[in-house]
């Protein structure tokens, strides 16, 4: 997509891709060493991306995590992938954050503890939804699927 | 581990809320939530860092972290959703095994994860690239004689 930042990465900046994976420098950084892993064609979330995709961008977020905790004086590490309201691209990505003392990232919330009820209902609520989409399976094209299944091959020939 | 509460979880030796489970991980709900529909993604071997994980079994819980972040969607009608980990207690990490944390979210709720871009100069950015390079291109498995090459066609071109 022409006016989407993520379709249009400053060369640059690219520390590592393939035909389906890029993976950038974040020149709009939340915090030091900020590395984006996204993908080539443009997914606006996480839904349209193949299984194949997800699983190869996760991958190759978690070979680029294991190179930044050797190579910078980092203290610790996280990993963040936004769905939605959440997203600051629209278009899926993940964002691998490596964290140092007193960086003022702002990655919290609240506990709170919940009712056995509630729980009970939301375990419930969540099954159901799983029930629903077993028994009418998403309609995937031909093309996707062995994309998959190709991706998920390469992902255990890789060293 | 054998003391390791989340190890236990995913043995079924500790009751849970379960959401998903099959042969390399487990999925259950957070009984101290952030949102409703909060899920622990767990892998059932112990890890106590995601970088410590075979590649394969991270490629294989984005996976189900995507199908069980959609779910929260479509069940309690989220706005967005938050797929988090924490590496180290300076990440917010505070259990010694790895957890996916899926985190519905809602108009007006209490939760505080939102990435702040700051402006970096170009020279810094390309400064961290020279710092990074040699160990990405490791894991990768591109070795130094591909790079050579790589780097003379690269100049070739500019």
């Amino acid at each position: 997509m022409s006016n989407c930042p993520l379709c249009n990465i400053k060369k640059e900046l690219v520390v590592f891709e393939d035909q389906d994976v890029i993976a950038f420098l974040s020149d709009a950084p939340a915090g030091l060493s900020h590395v984006i892993v996204t993908t080539k064609k443009h997914f606006p979330t996480i839904a349209e991306t193949p299984d194949g995709i997800v699983a190869w961008s996760f991958a190759v977020a978690n070979k680029i995590s294991k190179a930044l905790m050797e190579s910078i004086n980092l203290q610790g590490l996280n990993l963040l992938l936004n769905i939605g309201s959440q997203q600051n691209y629209p278009h899926f990505s993940i964002n691998i954050l490596p964290r140092f003392k007193d960086d003022n990232l702002n990655l919290k919330w609240k506990p709170e503890k919940a009712e056995p009820d509630d729980l009970k209902t939301v375990q419930l609520f969540l099954l159901e939804q799983d029930k629903q989409k077993k028994e009418d399976p998403p309609q995937k094209k031909t093309e996707e699927i062995n994309k998959e299944d190709y991706r998920v091959k390469q992902l255990f020939r890789m060293p | 581990m054998s003391d390791c509460i989340f190890c236990k979880i995913a043995k079924g030796e500790i009751p849970s809320y379960e959401i998903y489970s099959d042969e390399k991980c487990f999925a259950f709900l957070d009984i101290n939530p952030a949102s409703k529909g909060h899920t622990l993604l767990i892998p059932k071997e112990h890890y106590a860092l995601m970088p410590e994980m075979p590649d394969e079994l991270v490629a294989h819980l984005g996976q189900i972290a995507k199908h069980i972040a959609l779910r929260a969607v479509s069940a309690f009608n989220a706005k967005g959703v938050n797929i988090f980990v924490a590496n180290g207690s300076a990440a917010g990490q505070n259990a010694p095994h790895v957890i996916i944390h899926i985190i519905p979210r809602y108009e007006g709720d209490k939760v505080n994860i939102k990435l702040t871009p700051h402006k970096i100069q170009k020279n810094e950015l390309i400064k961290i690239k020279e710092t990074i390079m040699p160990k990405i291109n490791e894991v990768f498995g591109i070795k130094k004689n591909n790079l050579d090459a790589i780097t003379n066609l690269l100049t070739k071109n500019e």
